[in-house]
């Protein structure tokens, strides 16, 4: 059986394609890519993840989560990532709060990134408690009130 | 060979014509849809970009301008209209599979990896380099020949179907490296749910309410652990009967249904359904053939 060229061509693009698609069977499926993924997503074992959220203080003085929108997107999985990767170091924690701040000064009176331990499962099941919590950074304008109780509370 | 892979090979050129308007039907819609949005995405700022698929590949470092990204986009949108419509397809058909490739690799290079667009865009990518416009296609229509002519029509249609059993295949691989075969015992998949609701909750974003009921139901899970690797990893046995094919699709489908009601996370792509016709004999179908008899009546393009 004989191939003409485009046959061949064809084969090639095709085969190298679905190559590159398979490959990633060999690899740690946490070495995620794009377009040739390990589809790791919902594959993890998760016990008592650490979450990692920026919130802002509203004018009645509670804190809220900050929307997706803030950040400059609708999915929630990209504001998620981009919280984590500012939650490694002080800075960066310290820099997307003020960028946040910068980016609605209005809305919020404070804004603060903070790292959260929840069992997701009792969450739910129990109530949201969480198991840890920790201000990693905290930024934007003080209240007249919460300035004036303070001093309060110094004297 | 199996029933279904002769079914396949065997396929007729308006088999891959059908499922080439099908597939780029969805991608102009989808793409028409997520403008605003994916548009929108690129307003974040420069350290937060981390290069992945076509711009990881050219080396690009940093974001376009925004004109430029707004310009990609628009030239690819009209990529797939062509591409749907069979114009021009020698060209038009590359040009539409590097452009989405290009926008969904942008998208996913700001720090998350989104897996919602790999098929739709290796789907594109198989078909964008054969003859897929020789029939159901202005390019029949007037004439215009594929320069791939030679290559048989189930050719494209089996590439595409392996990419797609490829793609839950992996998905399957990565569950029981990850978790091994206790994922069906589906503890891993409950909390997997509470987990992916509490980070929507704790976000202010919409979360899926029947999800935060399911996670109260043990009971529930060690089924859908068991479906959903059944799932991802059954895809070869499409290959061997079209009834088994269509008992997989259905299978996969059900799965996203599941995955959107217990967690809000929409995979539009398999949910519309359109990557499995390339396992089927579409122009069997009555509603195609009465349109298609239509379209002979006016012109003998189809």
């Amino acid at each position: 059986m004989r191939f003409t060229p485009a046959q061949l061509l064809y084969a090639a693009i095709a085969g190298s394609l679905l190559t590159l698609s398979s490959l990633p069977a060999l690899s740690d499926p946490r070495d995620d890519n794009y377009p040739f993924s390990t589809y790791p997503m919902f594959a993890s074992r998760r016990k008592t993840p650490t979450f990692y959220k920026a919130e802002g203080r509203n004018a009645h003085g509670q804190w809220q989560p900050i929307p997706p929108e803030l950040f400059g997107t609708h999915e929630v999985m990209q504001a998620v990532m981009t919280v984590q990767r500012a939650a490694r170091s002080p800075r960066d924690a310290r820099k997307l709060c003020e960028d946040l701040a910068r980016a609605e000064p209005n809305r919020y009176g404070k804004m603060r990134i903070v790292q959260v331990t929840y069992d997701p499962v009792k969450y739910f099941t129990e109530g949201p408690t969480p198991q840890s919590r920790k201000v990693l950074a905290q930024c934007g304008r003080r209240s007249r009130a919460h300035e004036s109780r303070q001093k309060v509370q110094a004297r | 060979m199996t029933p279904a892979l002769h079914a396949i090979l065997k396929a007729p050129p308006q088999r891959l014509g059908l499922f080439r308007a099908a597939v780029g039907a969805f991608l102009v819609l989808y793409l028409a849809a997520r403008a605003p949005l994916d548009v929108m995405t690129s307003a974040h700022s420069t350290a937060q970009f981390a290069p992945v698929g076509l711009p990881a590949w050219l080396g690009s470092d940093a974001p376009l301008p925004l004109p430029l990204v707004v310009l990609a986009y628009a030239v690819t949108l009209l990529a797939a209209l062509a591409f749907t419509a069979g114009l021009h397809f020698n060209i038009m058909g590359p040009l539409c599979a590097v452009g989405t490739l290009w926008v969904t690799s942008y998208k996913s290079s700001w720090g998350m990896v989104f897996h919602t667009e790999n098929l739709l865009t290796l789907q594109v990518l198989l078909l964008s380099c054969s003859p897929a416009a020789q029939a159901v296609s202005m390019d029949a229509r007037q004439g215009r020949a594929s320069w791939l002519r030679s290559v048989p029509s189930g050719w494209p249609l089996l590439a595409c179907c392996l990419v797609t059993i490829v793609a839950y295949l992996l998905a399957g691989i990565a569950k029981v490296k990850l978790s091994g075969f206790d994922f069906m015992t589906g503890e891993v998949l409950r909390v997997q749910v509470a987990y992916d609701n509490l980070r929507k909750i704790e976000f202010g974003s919409a979360h899926a309410p029947w999800g935060v009921w399911a996670v109260g139901v043990p009971g529930l899970f060690p089924a859908l652990g068991t479906l959903t690797l059944l799932a991802e990893l059954g895809g070869v046995c499409a290959l061997i009967h079209p009834r088994l094919a269509l008992l997989w699709a259905v299978l996969v489908v059900g799965f996203h249904v599941g995955v959107l009601a217990l967690m809000a996370i929409t995979f539009a792509y398999p949910l519309s359904t359109v990557p499995f016709l390339c396992f089927f004999s579409l122009e069997r179908l009555a509603p195609i053939q009465w349109l298609a008899s239509k379209a002979e009546d006016r012109t003998p393009g189809l």
